[in-house]
């Protein structure tokens, strides 16, 4: 059985710099990986890859057995990969749930004479729309539900903009979820909740979870596996314990400890 | 004494000098200072010079209360009368600067610079003609230019007192007050437009004669209006309850059917009477069909609907009827309708009288029972629609012949605002060519029933053509929306700039003049038929003009809610993220233009028919820059925001045509100062405000809102 999302030889160059090297990478279904590295390792132009953002220089990557190179981001989505950004970014003038509506862009069809006459199947589809957008928002709890629901995107804290945005995520009801740091900028303590939501998301809704993280207490907790990036390439994979204790992995993250040669010359 | 506050009193005064100096240079004063406010009392000039003082004095205080109050703090320490010394002090110098002008104009001639600073000028500064000789005494400086200056400078102190104080008092208070002293501005500057509205026989002529003496109002005119205002100012809180009072009233005691009967006849006497006015009128006078039941005293009741209606039978549209032949019986239509309506009415009133006789009687406890809160909804809708609907199809033959013809530019732009609000406001594209579809429009619809042999068109009518016009278009948007895909924001605007002009430039030129007719254009476009209808004139036009801004309306409204208005939403705020949530954003990039393309077409094909020639030199870049700052006066993205914008910039301007040399002037000051002060728009959409006034609403504050919300619904609910 072929891995949900796989790339091989992927290779994404800015100028003389290859941000992406030369990447094998595979998912399965169901599962939840984190890929850590220390910054500029190519983490998230591999994101970018993979969502259609930038065009790679070479490589391959498929999802579901579909070839994603040359696709348009608005078509990736489509066959049900999903993302979230390092930086929030929420239709802000947008209700809460238009936000998440606006996920369910790529599950729906009505067009112009659709909106204007408004027949059944336009009303059918816009019930639906709305439905599916408020299950999104309930997994959140009170936090975004309830009489929430029509205030601007702008209005909510950061914590609730980053949850906001993980629900338009899950709104495009995609097989994958890529995360940029979900936990970036939170406190320890939101920080273990979304550690906790990132395990809900696949245990209640299925989906599977990829996601970059800076925080190793939130990559140790939900991980099925690790996969360490340095300068473009994968440097380790495999259990939490096996990348952290990983000698690459060290080095890229501390530096290489200095012989005693290198210290008598100094 | 405080060293900044004395500073901002400085400061103010010194900006206060600069702007009333200004004002007087530039010619505003003197223009404005021939055209009476109130009669014989002040005109609009002395009341700009009045106005800046009193805003000078006014915004003083504000800036010493936001000094003596830095941050929101819970306790404030409000500014006291002594405060006002500031006030003062910005007044006095705004004064001394204006006197210092005087003392210039009398001993120097420097009309060779400023062709403004005229005798005239200096006349007007020495306050001695137009203002009645009473407000002159509160003044006692006599005569020539020495008291003419220190009048000018106590003047200035005055009204710094004045505005100083205005700040002071509760909100309760000056609102009224400032909507009162803008009143008078308002109906005095709109003296013709009410002269044309009102100058007829009948009970709108003595109304106008209570108001209105020469070009300006009367004084008692003056006391009516701002005692009128105030108090409705005072009480506009009250009125939503008051109206849904009487409608819970209505509903509760009218027998159902009654209530249908009357909306029935209503609605069919409204459309009858249109139908007349729309080109089946015979001859004038006409018959106004008599009103059976009642018939009282000197204002004559019995004319009642015909009364109401007096402009609509008026002939100020085309005398020549259309089909004269059915006009005894729509006539006779009318008499049946209106009378059985006045028959329901005074059967209304008779069944409610009983009632409350009935009610009163009893003496219960519970006075008037509610209906249920659906029905009533539902009936306050419904009557705010008759009188709306009632109210759009009274406009043209109340207010006459030339406000229609405003209202007919009004609706144009409405209906390109609302193109151009689906392109910048909605999808966040800024097209500063919009002028192009407009221009497309109108050349298209010239082409196909211009029945000029030398152009050689189709000779079609107005209805056959305009679906191929809005289909043309739409394809002019689609081919401007290809090309700038790729660009954004600044770069967009420009580009789109470009196209606006070479739209113009290509039907001016030589290359194109044997099908677009170069700068002569394209003449003899038939006017716009529809069964028996001719709409010649502005009076009709309006009607077909009302019914496009209606369907404009309705559809960007439609596509606002929609899954396409949440595409363009979301392209706007984020268009990278926009296509990673599935959105194809080069598909509703150029929906956008076609959409914003297609209504602005039908904008272009009516202001084609309407004045049966076009030529380049209309489609200006102006239209352009027109279209989009109604969007900014009105709020971008809102809809009822382009509605009024339009008045604001359309409107008031075409009303005030004698100003019109000063109209670029006041047009950039309006803006400038909608930009400081309101950047959001009159009408803002939700959300878009709060974000360009930089207060995004904190998570505490939303959730003590939502507190509070509830308190006060629970409060309710007990």
């Amino acid at each position: 059985m072929p891995h949900l999302l796989e790339s091989h030889g992927l290779v994404k160059s800015f100028g003389g710099l290859n941000a992406v090297d030369d990447l094998d990478f595979h998912i399965e279904e169901g599962e939840i990986v984190s890929l850590i590295g220390p910054n500029g390792a190519g983490k998230t132009t591999f994101f970018n890859l993979v969502t259609g953002f930038y065009p790679a220089d070479g490589g391959k990557v498929t999802f579901g057995g579909h070839n994603l190179l040359g696709l348009s981001p608005y078509q990736i989505t489509k066959l049900g990969l999903a993302r979230t950004f390092q930086t929030v970014r929420l239709f802000q003038e947008m209700t809460i749930l238009e936000n998440v509506m606006v996920g369910q862009h790529c599950r729906s069809r009505s067009g112009v004479l659709g909106a204007i006459f408004r027949p059944p199947s336009y009303r059918v589809e816009e019930a639906r729309i709305r439905e599916k957008a408020e299950e999104q928002l309930a997994f959140f709890g009170s936090r975004l539900a309830g009489y929430r629901l029509d205030q601007p995107a702008n209005s909510l804290s950061y914590a609730n903009r980053r949850r906001l945005e993980i629900a338009r995520a899950m709104g495009t009801e995609a097989k994958l979820i890529l995360m940029d740091e979900p936990s970036a900028g939170m406190n320890p303590k939101e920080t273990e909740e979304i550690a906790s939501l990132i395990g809900k998301l696949r245990d209640e809704r299925g989906f599977t979870i990829l996601f970059i993280e800076h925080d190793m207490k939130v990559v140790k907790g939900v991980s099925d596996r690790v996969v360490a990036m340095d300068y473009g390439h994968k440097i380790a994979e495999g259990s939490y314990e096996n990348v952290a204790n990983d000698e690459h992995v060290i080095e890229a993250y501390l530096g290489r400890k200095a012989t005693r040669e290198e210290q008598d010359e100094s | 004494m405080d060293n900044t506050k004395l500073k901002l009193g400085l400061r103010m005064g010194f900006f206060g000098a600069i702007v009333a100096l200004y004002l007087c240079l530039v010619g505003l004063i003197e223009t404005f200072g021939e055209r009476d406010i109130i009669t014989g009392v002040i005109s609009l000039g002395h009341i700009l010079l009045l106005l800046a003082g009193l805003m000078i004095g006014y915004l003083t205080m504000r800036q010493v209360d936001q000094h003596i109050n830095p941050l929101h703090e819970a306790e404030r320490k409000a500014p006291g009368l002594g405060d006002t010394a500031h006030s003062i002090m910005a007044g006095i110098i705004t004064g001394l600067a204006l006197g210092l002008l005087m003392l210039v104009l009398d001993r120097l001639n420097i009309r060779d610079v400023l062709v403004s600073a005229s005798p005239k000028l200096l006349e007007l500064l020495l306050l001695e003609n137009g203002i009645t000789p009473a407000v002159l005494s509160l003044l006692p400086f006599g005569q020539g230019l020495a008291a003419g200056v220190l009048r000018i400078v106590v003047l200035g102190a005055v009204l710094g007192l004045a505005g100083g104080a205005l700040y002071l008092l509760p909100a309760s208070v000056r609102r009224p007050l400032i909507f009162g002293i803008g009143m008078v501005a308002l109906l005095g500057l709109l003296s013709d437009l009410m002269r044309i509205a009102l100058d007829q026989p009948g009970w709108s002529e003595s109304f106008y004669k209570l108001l209105y003496t020469g070009r300006g109002l009367s004084s008692q005119g003056a006391g009516i209006t701002v005692v009128a205002t105030a108090a409705i100012t005072a009480f506009w809180s009250y009125i939503p309850d008051f109206y849904a009072r009487v409608i819970s009233i209505l509903t509760a005691w009218l027998p159902p059917w009654l209530r249908t009967t009357l909306a029935a006849l209503l609605s069919i006497s409204l459309l009858l009477r249109l139908a007349w006015f729309l080109g089946i009128e015979t001859a004038y006078p006409p018959t106004l069909p008599a009103c059976p039941g009642v018939t009282t005293g000197d204002i004559n009741l019995a004319q009642c609907p015909g009364l109401i209606l007096e402009g609509f039978t008026a002939p100020q549209g085309s005398t020549e009827g259309g089909l004269t032949s059915s006009a005894p019986i729509v006539s006779a239509a009318i008499t049946l309708a209106e009378s059985l309506m006045f028959l329901g009415i005074a059967a209304s009133i008779v069944l409610l009288l009983l009632r409350a006789v009935q009610q009163a009687s009893r003496a219960g406890k519970q006075q008037w029972p509610a209906p249920p809160p659906e029905t009533l909804e539902r009936a306050k809708r419904v009557v705010a629609l008759y009188l709306g609907v009632a109210a759009l199809l009274f406009v043209p033959g109340v207010v006459g012949v030339y406000p229609s013809e405003v209202l007919v530019m009004v609706g144009l732009y409405v209906v390109m605002g609302l193109g151009i609000n689906i392109v910048v406001g909605m999808a966040g594209l800024l097209d500063l060519g919009y002028v192009a579809f407009f221009a497309v429009g109108a050349y298209s619809t010239a082409l196909l029933t211009t029945v000029d042999a030398s152009v050689g068109g189709a000779q079609m009518s107005f209805w056959g053509a305009l679906p191929l016009v809005v289909a043309i278009t739409a394809i002019a948007g689609l081919m401007v929306g290809a090309p700038v895909l790729r660009m954004r924001g600044d770069y967009l605007a420009i580009v789109t700039l470009g196209f606006g002009e070479i739209a113009r430039i290509l039907a001016l030129s030589d290359w194109f003049k044997p099908w677009l007719g170069g700068a002569q254009g394209i003449i003899k476009i038939p006017d716009i038929h529809l069964g028996g209808i001719e709409f010649v004139g502005p009076q009709k036009l309006y009607y077909l003009i009302l019914v496009s801004c209606l369907i404009a309306y309705f559809i960007t409204a439609r596509l606002k809610g929609s899954r396409v208005g949440r595409a363009w939403g979301a392209m706007r705020e984020d268009e990278q993220v926009a296509d990673v949530m599935g959105v194809n954003t080069t598909a509703y990039k150029l929906l956008a233009f076609a959409m914003g393309a297609l209504i602005a077409s039908v904008s272009g094909a009516i202001f084609a028919a309407k004045l049966g020639t076009i030529y380049p030199h209309s489609f200006k870049v102006e239209v352009s820059i027109t279209a989009l700052g109604l969007l900014i006066v009105g709020g971008i993205g809102s809809l009822p925001g382009v509605v009024v914008g339009a008045f604001a910039l359309v409107g008031l301007p075409e009303l005030l045509r004698e100003f019109s040399e000063y109209r670029m002037l006041i047009y950039g000051a309006a803006m400038v100062i909608m930009m400081l002060v309101r950047p959001q728009g009159l009408l803002p959409s939700a959300g878009r405000g709060r974000e360009l006034q930089g207060e995004e609403l904190g998570q505490d504050d939303w959730m003590r809102m939502a507190a509070e919300a509830e308190a006060a619904g629970s409060d309710s609910a007990a």
